[in-house]
């Protein structure tokens, strides 16, 4: 039987002693999607994970990939690079790449022949030979998730694989996400960086305290803040009088010599150019006009902040 | 599932055999005994000659017994050679036959010892010789003075000076000097032949050592190496079975350290199940172990066999051969083999399980050794048991010993060449097998919250007791 959720986690709870990691969280990786797995610090994110590929077994509910139990059959079509990572410091770069394919089911040869072709593509073609305890921080990096897709795995699950990666290789790492996806892979990756989840992910996942707080497509991340536009004016306008009997919303922002700058925010599925026709409209002498995007950091700041306040929470 | 256990197994083993160390401390044994045999044969060899005075107090005949000793003890018969060389082989389980082996090594150890005139008269104008501030002169050369033998008139004892009191080969020469010649005075006192000694020594009546044989053996019952090649093999076992745990418990520990503060074992498990794990890792040690051995086995037999190669046949002794075949028997009965097979296979999950679990709770070398230090004393113990009783295995304690499932593997061997009985060997087999099966299964336990759940040397004891709680 397929399944077209190559990653399913129902109702999961994982309780540790006193502390409840994950609470009734379910989610549902649809085929060829990528997914990005956001949440604050201790949100449960790599718990999750660790229950989907059966590392540990939750207290409650059940996960599911390729819509059967994680066996390790089935956990050979899955590459899985861990939040907390290492290599076997007395083996070669290529041995290990080759090491990791062979326990997900390539032959010898074929997994010497890819692990040799991965190190060329990722510019690592010189290091093949050497040590893993030689190799630079990024280098080791570059091998582990090398290590994790050497198998060319259906499902590629990544934890916080940027994390420690210095911004040319955060460019390579994405290039090699892409390169998965277009292959055909599903891929779900965890990150706080923001920005790597808006050039990548079709759909995201948001986790704060244990809960899922959010989970959709991009667009309907976007959505759960109102849209704005920044105009300004020129000193002394009464914005607030002239646009009473609009819809939106104002909020002054900022003022200099000559004109104020203010935000205007767009209820629901009106756009920009329609708060100017109405400023026009108005009467309003506009000096300035510019319209805001929202972006995934305040969606990520808006909603983890709803469930986490300071006090208990880190939301990084 | 074994492909799994296939792949690693192989890493572990060879990224082990890859190592410097592991070349290093495998081959370092047979040069360290290489080494041991050079020295102690270019000791031999370089001991040289000690010089002694003998000061007489008139006329005696000691000097010249003492003399008549050493020149006696350097002609070795052959008949005496081969002597020594059965005696080596009895020792092994006879303790008399220990005891004359001593006597005879000490024949062959004995330097040259000569005697010197004395510059002097009394063992007070003797003292700067003695201390070494003074050479004395022989044949034109300075030499040192290794001992003075002063001899007084009567029947007052014969005192025997040297600065050197660890070496007491010489004053053993004096003794067995001065009893010969006690004999010899009172023979000759008596009016008694001397030649009555060697009569006396024909006449003492042999003592042939016999067994009971099963019924239908049509072997003679006269006791033969043959007989005691069991209990020697049993004993080298013994002793390789805890000389493996030990050594490989250490590579499993540090195997697991390394993966655990590598952070490898989320990758490995999302690839493999933990008894795939468990068993490749442990598997890979037990080859390792097998490895060093086959090495230190080719180089103790090579010489052996390139002697037979080119030596003919019949310049063996007969009791060499006879020897070697007894031994390679009893290495291949089975009534041996198995046993010990079953012994080396659940001893070694036994330890191995319980290192490995103790590798999970750690991060770094320094945190095992608070964990390892009561588990090494426990495997002493066994050890010093082996040691203790190595003469006599049938000694009731060593047999109540072995019913403690963690030392049965080794005492077991051990005692399996002797009379166990069928209900011993069955029932510590039992329960050597339940406990192996229980220290597995809480290892695995162990194992998994340590490297799964982080689970460090600290948080043991409220693990523990939240199984209980979970249980209850």
């Amino acid at each position: 039987m397929t399944s077209p959720f190559p990653l399913e986690l129902n109702e999961v709870t994982q309780i540790f002693g006193d502390f409840m990691a994950v609470e009734e969280f379910s989610m549902a990786i649809p085929e060829g999607s990528v997914v990005g797995f956001l949440g604050p610090n201790g949100a449960g994110k790599s718990t999750s994970l660790r229950i989907a590929l059966d590392i540990i077994s939750p207290t409650f509910g059940s996960a599911k990939l390729f819509g059967s139990r994680p066996s390790v059959k089935i956990k050979k079509r899955v590459g899985f690079l861990p939040e907390e990572r290492g290599l076997y410091k007395k083996m070669t770069a290529r041995s290990i790449i080759a090491f990791f394919g062979q326990l997900k089911g390539l032959n010898r040869r074929e997994a010497y022949r890819r692990s040799e072709q991965l190190l060329e593509e990722t510019g690592l073609g010189d290091f093949a030979q050497t040590k893993c305890s030689k190799l630079s921080k990024g280098m080791s990096q570059k091998v582990q998730i090398l290590c994790t897709i050497v198998h060319q795995p259906d499902l590629l699950i990544l934890d916080e694989p940027f994390s420690g990666l210095d911004p040319v290789n955060q460019v390579v790492l994405e290039s090699l996400i892409s390169k998965e996806h277009e292959r055909g892979a599903t891929i779900v990756f965890s990150t706080h960086v923001m920005e790597h989840a808006e050039r990548l992910c079709d759909s995201i996942v948001m986790m704060a305290q244990g809960r899922k707080v959010f989970d959709g497509s991009l667009n309907e991340a976007f959505e759960v803040l109102p849209s704005s536009a920044r105009i300004a004016v020129k000193e002394g306008t009464d914005l607030v009088q002239l646009l009473a009997s609009t819809p939106f919303n104002l909020e002054r922002v900022s003022s200099d010599d000559h004109s104020n700058w203010w935000r205007i925010f767009l209820p629901e599925k009106i756009p920009p150019d329609e708060a100017l026709r109405a400023a026009i409209d108005a009467g309003v002498a506009i000096e300035g006009f510019v319209p805001e995007e929202a972006r995934l950091r305040d969606v990520f700041v808006k909603l983890t902040n709803n469930v986490v306040s300071p006090e208990n929470g880190d939301i990084g | 599932m074994t492909r799994n256990i296939f792949l690693i197994m192989q890493r572990a083993y060879l990224t082990l055999v890859g190592t410097w160390g592991f070349w290093i401390g495998m081959l370092s044994m047979p040069v360290m005994i290489g080494i041991v045999i050079i020295i102690s044969v270019l000791a031999e060899s370089t001991s040289g000659t000690r010089y002694y005075v003998v000061l007489e107090q008139g006329k005696t005949t000691v000097a010249d017994a003492i003399y008549e000793e050493i020149s006696d003890r350097k002609n070795i018969t052959i008949e005496e050679q081969q002597q020594l060389l059965e005696s080596s082989i009895d020792s092994l389980t006879d303790p008399s036959a220990s005891r004359n082996l001593q006597t005879i090594e000490s024949d062959f150890e004995t330097p040259d010892y000569k005697e010197i005139k004395s510059p002097v008269k009394t063992i007070e104008d003797l003292r700067p010789w003695l201390s070494g501030e003074q050479k004395l002169e022989y044949r034109q050369k300075e030499v040192d003075l290794f001992a003075a033998i002063v001899v007084p008139q009567g029947n007052r004892p014969i005192q025997y000076w040297s600065q050197n009191v660890i070496d007491d080969r010489l004053v053993g020469i004096v003794r067995t000097a001065l009893y010969e010649l006690a004999r010899k005075e009172v023979f000759e006192e008596k009016n008694v032949p001397l030649t009555i000694m060697k009569d006396v020594d024909d006449a003492v009546r042999k003592v042939e050592e016999r067994r009971l044989r099963e019924e239908g053996d049509d072997q003679s019952s006269e006791v033969t190496f043959s007989d005691r090649a069991p209990y020697i093999t049993a004993l080298v076992l013994s002793f390789l079975l805890w000389m493996t745990i030990i050594s490989a418990v250490t590579y499993l520990l540090m195997g697991t350290i390394e993966e655990k503060s590598n952070r490898l074992f989320d990758c490995l498990l999302t690839s493999v199940r933990l008894p795939e794990l468990l068993a490749g890792k442990m598997l890979a040690i037990m080859f390792l172990s097998l490895t060093i051995y086959s090495v230190w086995a080719v180089f103790l037999i090579s010489p052996f066999v390139f002697l037979w190669s080119i030596v003919p046949a019949e310049f063996f002794p007969a009791e060499l051969i006879e020897i070697t075949s007894a031994l390679l028997d009893s290495v291949v009965n089975p009534a041996i083999l198995l046993p010990t097979i079953l012994c080396f296979i659940l001893g070694y999950v036994m330890y191995g399980s319980l290192f490995m679990a103790i590798g999970a709770l750690c991060e770094s070398e320094q945190d095992s050794q608070s964990l390892v230090s009561p588990i090494v004393l426990l495997l002493m113990t066994p050890f010093f048991v082996m040691l203790s009783v190595a003469e006599d295995p049938t000694n009731p304690l060593v047999g109540i010993v072995s019913w403690i499932p963690l030392f049965t593997p080794f005492l077991l061997i051990l005692r399996i060449s002797t009379e166990v009985s069928l209900f011993e060997i069955i029932g510590q087999f039992m329960l050597m097998a339940a406990t192996s099966a229980a220290i597995l299964a809480g290892s695995v336990q162990l194992f998994k919250a340590g490297v799964i759940h982080g689970l460090d040397i600290s948080g043991v004891a409220g693990w523990i007791k939240s199984i209980v709680k979970q249980r209850r």
